[in-house]
């Protein structure tokens, strides 16, 4: 399996309950199964038929993904379908923004609401987006920290992310930003 | 002169129809219909998803790890600016943000408009989350 071995020597004797669940994005499936590029599993997640092949595979290693991942396999089903469909959603959504009337847009919606206090609920929001969003080395450890920041950043975010943050999955091993499934921008 | 288009929800559109009449001036305002039933589960997986690439962010990501405490790393947060920050890691951002957080933050601002400046902030806003709802809601 492609696990580093950090996330492998602090998973190994967990409680189930604290491990973190798997999230079948393309880039953690190709972590995961080593022979497949996460582009291939991108492929594979566009469709049903694909998404019931990746399924199958992942299956065949079951007992591994239950030692490392708290793991069901009905929720695993029920999430290749979201990224599935979270994929093509994004996809959509990266393309129309970069139409040439919308140039510039998130320029100009961040060069207004960079001017708000800087406590700004939309400047706090994007900031631990930013600061958390799941790329890169070890977010596993960013755990502590985040719980921290989470209850630091305070109420505003309570009323506006609940217990989305709190519940978000935190994943060992890393993941090569560069290796990422982009959608063109350059 | 073209009007500005601003697509708001039924009570963001009353919100706009209180402002004062010289403010309301020169502004569009079209229904936006679209909705979407946004989840934790769902926006777990948005946030799994986003791939940033910027040096700033993937600096900030970094040093929040590092922060011994939760004092420490929202201290990195209040001194953050994301000037000069690409766009595409911006619409990453807001995208796992999701339509129907963006709408908890578009709500008072247009609530609490009092110029045009302001409404152009609301502008931009309220096209990335039509741009959001056409693209969750599409077949």
């Amino acid at each position: 399996m492609a696990l580093t071995s950090r996330s492998s020597k602090d998973s190994a004797n967990k409680n189930p309950e604290k491990l973190a669940p798997f999230i079948p994005t393309p880039e953690r499936v190709s972590q995961f199964l080593e022979n497949m590029k996460p582009s291939e599993v991108e492929a594979q997640l566009k469709s049903n038929e694909g998404r019931q092949q990746l399924f199958k595979t992942l299956m065949q290693h079951e007992d591994h993904l239950r030692k490392i991942h708290n793991f069901n396999p009905e929720d695993l089903r029920k999430q290749l379908d979201l990224v599935g469909e979270t994929l093509q959603k994004k996809k959509a959504f990266m393309e129309d923004v970069k139409s040439p009337e919308k140039k510039g847009l998130f320029r100009r919606a961040w060069d207004k609401i960079k001017g708000f206090p800087r406590k700004h609920p939309v400047i706090t929001a994007i900031l631990v987006l930013a600061a958390i969003a799941g790329v890169g080395a070890g977010i596993a450890y960013y755990a502590g920290s985040l719980e921290l920041l989470w209850h630091k950043a305070g109420e505003k975010l309570s009323l506006l992310f609940g217990d989305a943050l709190k519940t978000m999955p935190i994943e060992p091993g890393s993941i090569d930003p560069g290796s990422a499934v982009t959608y063109g921008f350059e | 002169m073209t009007q500005a288009i601003l697509w708001l929800t039924a009570t963001e559109q009353a919100a706009f129809r209180a402002l004062p009449p010289a403010v309301q001036d020169g502004w569009q305002v079209q229904p936006e219909t679209r909705t979407y039933e946004d989840t934790p589960e769902k926006r777990n997986i948005r946030l799994s998803m986003v791939r940033l690439h910027d040096p700033k962010l993937l600096a900030l990501r970094d040093k929040v790890q590092e922060a011994a405490s939760g004092d420490a790393a929202a201290a990195l947060l209040d001194g953050m600016d994301l000037e000069g920050v690409a766009d595409d890691d911006l619409a990453e951002l807001f995208f796992a943000l999701g339509p129907t957080l963006l709408t908890r933050l578009i709500e008072p601002m247009v609530l609490e408009a009092k110029s045009d400046d302001d409404l152009e902030g609301v502008a931009a806003l309220v096209t990335i989350r039509h741009s959001m709802l056409s693209a969750f809601t599409q077949p």
